[in-house]
């Protein structure tokens, strides 16, 4: 079976996939996913049945390469910028959770969020990324990306409304203690 | 639409150099006789042609040694920088290791044959054929010639006609016309 010449898929698609990659992450980490995206190609390329649907199978990998970042990402501990609290909504509502979250130990309590609700809560509040976005690197939907964000954060909310409850009952005098 | 830096294209070929994930790496050098395509499989040097558009060769090379066809500079600077000494006139014979699993056992032989031809001098294709062991072979030596995927370090410009006129070569008359000039051979 014939497939083309891979350095003639290179220079077809490399502007493009690297355009993607662009869009979505900061000029190194998109070099970075540029550079895997077209390595893990190459590791299959001789695999490859037939030359249809070349630029697919470029997005497919692409998009893996992306998920793996978020990924490794959720699983590292991030700063989120502290949120100003002057916006209103929903958004903002998320956004000042997290935003507080900075200073009540983000790491660990993200921590223990599932695995796809920690990436998108760090996609969106850490990278700024867009739902589209967040949902191709989960290779799911935008709407499967909002709703995981969402529900990363009211379960974060709720870790922070026990563990601000767990302060606030150590904090009180203990009923008929010394004081 | 966004362009791939040079810097972020060139560390991806080398990164693919580096982990062996390629079946030929290829590139244009510069020479007196014009610009060369090079190309290399992991075992050696594969070609060496005068015709340096890629877009006509690639298949070639990948159907003849697989399709992971990359272009990279890191393999062939050896046969870059003894290509220039060549050129120099500092190099009489070529040190590198050649791949010619692509090329039929006849034509293997014949051009191993070929490969002792010294620089410098010519021979005949009927001498050759017969230095091969192939006697009367004379035209067939001329159809490998014609079909040398290793020019210049593999020396099909040293074979000559009996009658010690050029005859024909893959690259041109003026190119082997050159190239025996630069090697002082006696035409």
């Amino acid at each position: 079976m014939h497939i083309p010449p891979f350095e003639n898929v290179y220079r077809q698609y490399r502007d493009e996939i690297y355009g993607y990659m662009h869009a979505q992450l900061p000029r190194e980490d998109a070099a970075d996913a540029f550079q895997e995206t077209f390595l893990r190609a190459l590791r299959t390329y001789e695999q490859l049945q037939h030359e249809r649907e070349l630029r697919a199978w470029l997005y497919t990998i692409a998009r893996s390469v992306l998920a793996d970042r978020a990924r490794r990402a959720a699983r590292r501990p991030v700063e989120v910028a502290a949120c100003d609290g002057q916006v209103s909504g929903s958004h903002a509502s998320c956004e000042a959770t997290v935003g507080s979250l900075s200073d009540s130990g983000l790491a660990e309590l993200t921590d223990e969020l599932p695995a796809t609700e920690r990436a998108a809560v760090v996609l969106r509040y850490a990278f700024d990324m867009e739902y589209d976005d967040i949902g191709t690197a989960l290779e799911s939907s935008s709407d499967a990306a909002r709703q995981a964000a969402s529900a990363g954060v009211r379960r974060l909310r709720r870790h922070l409304g026990e563990s601000h409850s767990s302060r606030d009952r150590r904090s009180e005098p203990e009923p008929g203690g010394s004081e | 639409m966004t362009r791939v830096p040079s810097d972020v294209d060139a560390r991806f070929r080398r990164e693919a150099i580096a982990e062996g994930l390629y079946d030929v790496s290829f590139g244009i050098a510069e020479s007196p006789v014009g610009d060369l395509l090079l190309a290399a499989t992991r075992v050696g040097i594969c070609a060496i042609s005068f015709d340096p558009d890629p877009e006509r060769y690639l298949s070639e090379l990948s159907q003849s040694f697989g399709p992971r066809v990359l272009e990279a500079s890191e393999p062939l600077e050896d046969i870059v920088a003894q290509l220039d000494e060549y050129f120099r006139g500092e190099r009489h014979d070529f040190e590198l290791p050649l791949d010619l699993s692509a090329v039929t056992a006849f034509r293997r032989q014949i051009l191993e044959e070929l490969a002792e031809v010294p620089y410098g001098t010519v021979t005949t294709y009927a001498a050759l054929a017969r230095d091969a062991g192939r006697p009367g072979a004379a035209r067939a030596v001329g159809g490998a010639m014609n079909r040398n995927p290793i020019s210049i370090v593999l020396p099909c410009h040293r074979v000559v006609g009996a009658d010690g006129s050029l005859t024909g070569y893959i690259g041109g008359l003026p190119r082997k016309e050159t190239l025996l000039t630069l090697e002082g051979a006696s035409l």
